[in-house]
C-alpha cells in the first residue's frame, strides 16, 4: 500500500465568491458546495453507510447552510463550518433512524452503518471497512476526519464541538480499534 | 495542541470508495435551493414609520452629549502612562455604559489588524464608519461597502475588490432584531465594537486604571485577563485585553487582545465625531451600473403591536418592566421565519414576531415563534448561539414570574455573542437579547405576559 501523507483540507474558498454565496447568490454556493463537497461526500458516507442517506443528508445539510450563510460572520472556517453542519445532520439522521425502525431491504445493512463495499472487500478493505463502522459515530468522525481528511485538533474540535483534547482522547480509541482490526497493518 | 496522525491508517482510510452523488443530487439540490431563494423573492416595500435599532453595544448616559470631535492616535502613537489616579474600572464601565445614550451618531475611522497565529501574518483592515441611533449604519473599506437602513429596512452590500466581478446584494423586509436579522442589521465593525464593550462590561469593578493622555485628551486605560475560549487552538484565543476609553465623551477608543504577549487583534478608531449631523445620503451605497445585483426579502412586515395576532395567531408576549428609557420602536412579524441556531439547526418555525426597545444606542429585542417541532431526534438549541465551532455553556435559570412562570430558560452572557436568555414552552420559542445585565435580562423575561 502506498503511504501518502493526509492532504491538506481543501483550501478555504476565495473571499468573494464565499460573499456572493452569503448574500444569497446561489451560482456562488454551488461553488463553495462543489468545493467542499468530495470530503462532506466521504464524511456522510461513513457516517450513515448508505448513498441515498448520505445523498439526503447532504441535501438538507446544504440547504441549510444556504439558510445560514448570511449569518456566518467568519469566526470559522467556512469550511469547518460546513463540515460541522453536515456532522450534526448526520447525527441527526442517525438519531431519527433510531427512532424509527426500518427493516432493512439490503443485505449489507445487517453491520453498523452497513456499508461493505464488495469492491473494498474483495481489495481486502472489507475489514477497515466494517471496524470502521463499528465504532462511535464520535471517534469515527474523528479519525475521517483527522488521519483521512488532514484537520488539524483544532479545526476537527470545531466540527465535533469537543475540546481538543476529547478530539485526541476519541482518536486513540478509534485508531486503537481499528488497528487490532487490521491487525496491526494499518 | 500538537496534531498527532496516523499516516498509515489514513492511507488505508482515504481508500475505501465514497460513492458518488445519485444522478439527479444536483438537480434536486438545485430546485430546493431555488425554492429557498424564492422565499426571499422582494415585494413591495411598507412604508416605513418605526424605528428601530440594533446590537450596537454602547450603553448609554452621560448626559445629553455635546458635539465633541476627536483627533485621536492611530497605530504606533502609543498613548504613555501620565499618571496613575484613583479611578477603578467601575467608573469606566459607569462612563461607557452611561456614554451615548443620547448620542444619535458616532462616525470616523477605524483599523482593525488581526495576526493569524499559523501564518504569523498581520493582516489589516481600515475603514470608515457611520452609525446612528436608529440602528442605521455604514460601512466602507478598500474594496467593501456595507450599510443598513433602519427606516427603510434595507441592507445593501457591495463587493468590488480585484481580481472579480464588482457584486452587489440588497436585502428588505428585515426583521426587527435578532436572530432573524443576523448578518443583515449588524456590520462586522460593530460586532468587534459590541465584543469590546461586552469584554469591559465583565471586567471586576475594583480593577485599576490607568489614567493616560492620548493627543492631548484624557484617557483611561483598563489591562485585564480574559477567559480564553477552550476550543479555539493555541494561540487562538487571547489571554489578555487593553481598552482604551476617551474621558470626556466615554467612547471606547482601541481595544487590543493578545496572546502570550503577542498581538492577536488590534481595533482602533480615529477621528471619532459623536453627534454630528450625518445626513441619510450617508447610508447608501452607490453602485456603478453594470454590477451584478442580487435581491432578497427576509418577508417580515411591520404591524401595529394590536395587529400581531391577526397574522401569527397568538398574542404577541410584552414585557411590562424594562429598564428605564426604553421605549418600543418597532414590531415585525413573519407567518414564516428563516432557521435560527448555530448554524440553522433550528426548524424554520411559523408565526414569528420580532420586537425592538431602543433606548440611544441601547436595544432590546424580543422574539416568538411557534414550537414546531425539530425533524428526526433533534431538539431545539439557542436561537442565539455563538456558533462556528464556539460551545456557549448556558446558565439555566428557572422564571418565576410572568406567562413563562415555572420555564427553565438558558441564559448566555459571552463577549462574542449578544447578551441573551431562550426558552423553550410547549408552544413558543422565546428570546430575549440586548446589552443587559444577567438579572436585567431575567426580570424583562419574568415580566413578560401576552398583550397588547
Amino acid at each position: 500500500m502506498d503511504i501518502a501523507t493526509a492532504p491538506e483540507p481543501a483550501a478555504d474558498i476565495r473571499p468573494a465568491v464565499l460573499e456572493r454565496a452569503r448574500r444569497g447568490d446561489q451560482e456562488a454556493f454551488a461553488a463553495v458546495i462543489r468545493h467542499y463537497d468530495p470530503g462532506l461526500r466521504a464524511l456522510a458516507y461513513r457516517l450513515l453507510g448508505d448513498r441515498d442517506r448520505m445523498d439526503d443528508a447532504l441535501q438538507e445539510a446544504y440547504v441549510k447552510a444556504f439558510r445560514a450563510l448570511p449569518r456566518f460572520q467568519r469566526r470559522a472556517k467556512v469550511g469547518t463550518w460546513l463540515y460541522r453542519i453536515v456532522y450534526n445532520t448526520c447525527l441527526d439522521e442517525l438519531r431519527k433512524a433510531r427512532r424509527t425502525a426500518v427493516e432493512p431491504l439490503d443485505e449489507n445493512v445487517d453491520q453498523p452503518g452497513g456499508w461493505a463495499d464488495p469492491a473494498d472487500v474483495a481489495a481486502g478493505r472489507g475489514d477497515l471497512s466494517r471496524a470502521l463502522a463499528t465504532l462511535p459515530e464520535q471517534e469515527r468522525a474523528a479519525v475521517l476526519l483527522v488521519d483521512a481528511q488532514g484537520f488539524d485538533y483544532r479545526d476537527a474540535a470545531q466540527v465535533l464541538g469537543v475540546p481538543e483534547g476529547t478530539v485526541a482522547s476519541r482518536l486513540n480509541r478509534a485508531r486503537a480499534s481499528l488497528r487490532a482490526a487490521l491487525g496491526g497493518s494499518a | 495542541m500538537t496534531t498527532v496522525r496516523d499516516e498509515r491508517l489514513g492511507a488505508a482510510l482515504r481508500q475505501l470508495d465514497t460513492p458518488e452523488h445519485r444522478p439527479s443530487f444536483h438537480l434536486e439540490l438545485e430546485r430546493l435551493l431555488a425554492a429557498e431563494a424564492a422565499g426571499r423573492r422582494p415585494v413591495r416595500r411598507p412604508r416605513p414609520r418605526l424605528r428601530w435599532g440594533l446590537r450596537v453595544a454602547f450603553a448609554a448616559a452621560l448626559g445629553a452629549l455635546a458635539f465633541v470631535a476627536l483627533d485621536i492616535v492611530r497605530s504606533g502613537d502609543t498613548p504613555g502612562p501620565v499618571e496613575v489616579q484613583e479611578a477603578t474600572a467601575a467608573d469606566v464601565k459607569v462612563a461607557v455604559s452611561a456614554a451615548v445614550a443620547r448620542a444619535e451618531s458616532l462616525s470616523g475611522t477605524y483599523v482593525s489588524r488581526e495576526r493569524t497565529p499559523e501564518s504569523d501574518q498581520v493582516d489589516s483592515t481600515r475603514g470608515t464608519f457611520v452609525i446612528l441611533a436608529d440602528g442605521s449604519y455604514h460601512t466602507k473599506d478598500g474594496v467593501r461597502e456595507d450599510a443598513y437602513d433602519a427606516r427603510r429596512r434595507v441592507s445593501v452590500f457591495y463587493d468590488h475588490g480585484p481580481g472579480y466581478d464588482p457584486y452587489a446584494h440588497r436585502a428588505r423586509r428585515l426583521a426587527a432584531g435578532p436572530p432573524d436579522s443576523l448578518g443583515y442589521t449588524d456590520s462586522e465593525f460593530q460586532r468587534e465594537l459590541g465584543s469590546v464593550v461586552r469584554a469591559l462590561m465583565a471586567v471586576d469593578d475594583d480593577l485599576p486604571v490607568e489614567e493616560i493622555e492620548v493627543r492631548g485628551r484624557r484617557a483611561w486605560r483598563i489591562s485585564t485577563p480574559v477567559r480564553q475560549d477552550r476550543l479555539a487552538g493555541e494561540g487562538w484565543s487571547p489571554d489578555h485585553l487593553v481598552i482604551v476609553v476617551d474621558q470626556e465623551t466615554g467612547i471606547p477608543l482601541r481595544a487590543r487582545w493578545t496572546v502570550d504577549g503577542r498581538l492577536r487583534h488590534d481595533l482602533q478608531m480615529t477621528n471619532v465625531d459623536v453627534n454630528a449631523d450625518v445626513s441619510r445620503s450617508e447610508l447608501r451605497v452607490r453602485i456603478p451600473a453594470g454590477t451584478e445585483l442580487t435581491r432578497s426579502n427576509q418577508g417580515f412586515q411591520r404591524v401595529p403591536l394590536d395587529g400581531v395576532e391577526s397574522v401569527v395567531g397568538y398574542a404577541p408576549l410584552v414585557p411590562s418592566w424594562l429598564p428605564e428609557g426604553f421605549e418600543l420602536a418597532d414590531v415585525t412579524v413573519a407567518e414564516q421565519g428563516n432557521p435560527t441556531g448555530a448554524e440553522a439547526m433550528n426548524p424554520a418555525a411559523p408565526g414569528v414576531v420580532s420586537m425592538a426597545y431602543r433606548r440611544g444606542f441601547d436595544a432590546i429585542f424580543i422574539s416568538t415563534r411557534v414550537a414546531v417541532k425539530p425533524t428526526g431526534g433533534a431538539i431545539w438549541s439557542d436561537p442565539l448561539a455563538t456558533g462556528e465551532g464556539f460551545v456557549d455553556n448556558p446558565e439555566g435559570v428557572e422564571l418565576e414570574r410572568g406567562a413563562l412562570s415555572g420555564v427553565e430558560a438558558n441564559l448566555l452572557i459571552v463577549p462574542l455573542a449578544l447578551p441573551h436568555l431562550w426558552a423553550l414552552t410547549e408552544e413558543l420559542v422565546v428570546t430575549v437579547a440586548g446589552d443587559l445585565s444577567r438579572d436585567e435580562l431575567i426580570r424583562v423575561a419574568e415580566s413578560l405576559e401576552p398583550g397588547p
